[in-house]
């Protein structure tokens, strides 16, 4: 039920009601499947540790040969595990909409088609039809008999049943499993991106105040001022400018993002080196080149001259060749 | 800014004084949203809850800004992430437990009942069917008893087991109830994942499920006929009802979820068939764990009450009781509610309305 979403490839993208759309990245299978993973491990963990307490309590129970609270006991466990089982996903999918621990901890969360709170009906339907997708496919590979297929015949036709459900996040559109289709919910990534310093203030932070990288908001005015002689230190001209579209200018953000702690000034040099060509650039004389400063410099003229055709309307994706 | 001296204009950047204006609201929202994320809504303070909107809405104002004008993807992505999980903690709100349990008894559970009434009635017919082809098949010809119940099943009880036998079983009584408490968890467990997966295998086109409820119905019809030939069906009846009235039930009513799921799925109607199974899979969701709980209404009776009582007239009076109780229950609860917010197709059906505004959750929108 999508009436308010909308898919387009990898991304969905949800009109909230204040009419601005909200784009979701589909869970890729390696999260979910840490995820699946992680909640595992916890409902074995709190199942054994009831084990764990309820043999201890029969101990206490059999020695006093009092055989009624040993049945109890009995029953106690036999019915944590059924409820844990269960209920384990049901409660936290509810309680936290969408997000079990595993699913938090692996970045994703359960969110309904449309966009809606995640409801009981709707968390009820996602995860009862996990027993036949989870459950069942182990019993068969462990223990056939189990589940009464001894036929060949029937045990082929379990397998190809069992291929089918374990394939369906790969044949819809939604990358949903079984139960997610029945309950029309999705899986989606869920970032908590940080909002680092503007790269253009920044510069000036780090080079007048080193140790307070911080927000721009820090910024006084003799701050600003001082970016002045800095991009007049590496000019650029318009034309100069025209050639790199805003792929490039986004990719140039994540390396100077990454720099100093994920990439060399080695890696910096080449890149400055490749622009430099391209765009004819060369620096003034007698001065003192800086890789760094350079593409510093750079990523502020460029990013300029693409925002201020932007705002004219003409949004240059690519470089021209 | 302008064309001719781009250089310079570094930091007079729309997008670098668009985010030097707006970053402390964004900031003050981030705390917001980190704080209703780990404790809910209801920790904020009256002040924080009335600027938790405001905030939303400029942030979501900040991220169509950016989109626009903003070539920093750092911004950008920030506020897509923020903007989606400020959404999710002011629409998709968490959920007191207790609420939603009481809601779904006094509401949901009935109605999505009552909303499937065709696949319920479907469902029983084909469980009696079962029930007589078993009673008429073995009164025939009681060696076929074995062909419906497997020996485990049965015990000691088959077509060659004296009237005495039978007796023995029907009419026990045990002495301690605890003795019982581990059977009927067992009980509990073993048919409420029965009803389980007879819901889980209802998007296959529902066939599977009126195999099972078909089984099922043999099954208890061999049984009843083997004490029928022995002068005793209708001891074995006051026997197998009084618990078997709210469990049978609740096979029927896994099983009717099922038949809806795969109707919906093979007939999706006016609706796109994915969005029909998603609309007919929460209700059956929602009736299968409703009948989690009556298998352990169920099992309770059977564990506790059956064997302490013996008695056939006081075991009919349960019998009864309990059939008038879900009958009225199912007939009457929640009737006079509106449809529960929980209800996805309401929310189709209401497309585009304006009344969604008011309520605290988002509209769902038909385009």
């Amino acid at each position: 039920m999508t009436p308010a979403s909308d898919l387009d490839g990898r991304r969905l993208s949800l009109m909230t009601p204040e009419e601005v759309p909200l784009v979701f990245e589909l869970a890729p299978f390696g999260s979910r499947i840490t995820a699946f993973v992680i909640d595992l491990v916890i409902i074995t963990m709190a199942v054994l540790l009831i084990v764990t307490v309820a043999v201890e309590a029969l101990k206490g129970a059999i020695a006093d040969l009092d055989k009624g609270s040993a049945e109890i006991i009995g029953a106690i466990v036999d019915l944590s595990i059924f409820l844990i089982w269960n209920f384990y996903f049901i409660v936290t999918e509810l309680r936290w909409q969408g997000r079990t621990i595993g699913k938090r901890i692996a970045g994703i969360r359960v969110i309904a088609r449309d966009g809606g709170p995640l409801s009981a009906d709707l968390v009820f339907a996602r995860n009862l039809t996990r027993d036949l997708e989870m459950l069942i496919p182990l019993l068969a590979i462990l223990e056939p008999k189990v589940i009464g297929l001894e036929d060949p015949g029937l045990l082929a036709l379990c397998w190809l049943w069992l291929g089918i459900i374990a394939l369906m996040p790969l044949a819809n559109r939604y990358r949903a499993r079984a139960g997610d289709l029945v309950a029309g919910t999705l899986v989606v990534s869920a970032p908590t991106e940080q909002l680092l310093p503007d790269l253009i203030a920044s510069r000036v932070a780090v080079q007048t105040k080193p140790g307070t990288v911080g927000s721009p908001t820090d910024l006084g005015a003799s701050d600003v001022a001082a970016i002045v002689p800095q991009s007049e230190r590496y000019p650029f001209q318009p034309e100069q400018l025209d050639t790199y579209g805003i792929r490039e200018l986004q990719i140039l953000e994540d390396v100077l993002r990454r720099y100093p702690d994920q990439i060399d000034s080695e890696l910096l040099e080449t890149i400055a080196d490749r622009i430099k060509k391209k765009i004819d650039w060369s620096a003034p004389d007698g001065m003192a080149f800086d890789a760094h400063d350079f593409l510093r410099a750079f990523y502020a003229a460029q990013r300029a001259r693409l925002e201020h055709k932007l705002l004219f309307g003409q949004r240059q994706e690519r470089k021209v060749r | 800014m302008n064309g001719a001296a781009p250089a310079k204009a570094g930091f007079r950047l729309r997008s670098f004084e668009f985010r030097r204006e707006r970053e402390a609201s964004w900031r003050e929202l981030e705390d917001l949203v980190k704080r209703v994320e780990k404790r809910g809504l209801q920790r904020l303070d009256a002040h924080e809850l009335q600027r938790l909107p405001t905030l939303y809405r400029s942030v979501l104002s900040s991220l169509s800004v950016a989109r626009a004008i903003s070539l920093d993807k750092n911004v950008t992505q920030y506020l897509e992430a923020l903007s989606s999980r400020a959404y999710f903690a002011i629409y998709c709100r968490r959920r007191f437990l207790g609420h939603t349990m009481l809601a779904f008894f006094r509401e949901t559970f009935p109605q999505s009942l009552r909303r499937i009434r065709w696949a319920f009635l479907l469902a029983t017919s084909v469980f009696l069917l079962g029930v007589t082809a078993g009673f008429v098949l073995t009164e025939d010809d009681p060696t076929r008893f074995y062909s419906f119940v497997d020996e485990g099943m049965a015990g000691p009880r088959g077509p060659d087991s004296s009237r005495e036998d039978l007796m023995e079983v029907l009419y026990t009584k045990e002495d301690s109830a605890s003795a019982l408490t581990s059977f009927a968890t067992f009980l509990f467990t073993h048919n409420a994942r029965i009803g389980l997966l007879c819901f889980a295998v209802g998007f296959v086109a529902g066939v599977p499920v009126l195999l099972v409820l078909f089984a099922n119905g043999t099954m208890l019809g061999a049984m009843w006929a083997i004490h029928a030939a022995k002068g005793l069906g209708g001891d074995f009846i006051a026997w197998v009802l009084p618990h078997g009235v709210t469990e049978l039930l609740a096979v029927i009513i896994c099983g009717a979820a099922g038949l809806s799921m795969g109707y919906g799925l093979v007939f999706p109607g006016r609706f796109r068939r994915l969005d029909n199974l998603a609309i007919r899979g929460r209700h059956a969701g929602s009736l299968a764990v409703g009948a989690v709980f009556l298998f352990f209404v169920a099992a309770l009776i059977e564990g506790v009450f059956r064997q302490l009582v013996t008695d056939v007239p006081v075991r009919v009076a349960v019998i009864t009781a309990t059939l008038a109780l879900w009958v009225a229950y199912f007939t009457l609860a929640g009737r006079g509610a509106r449809l529960g917010q929980n209800d996805p197709a309401e929310h189709l059906f209401a497309a585009a309305g304006a009344s969604a505004a008011m309520g605290p959750e988002p509209e769902r929108v038909a385009r």
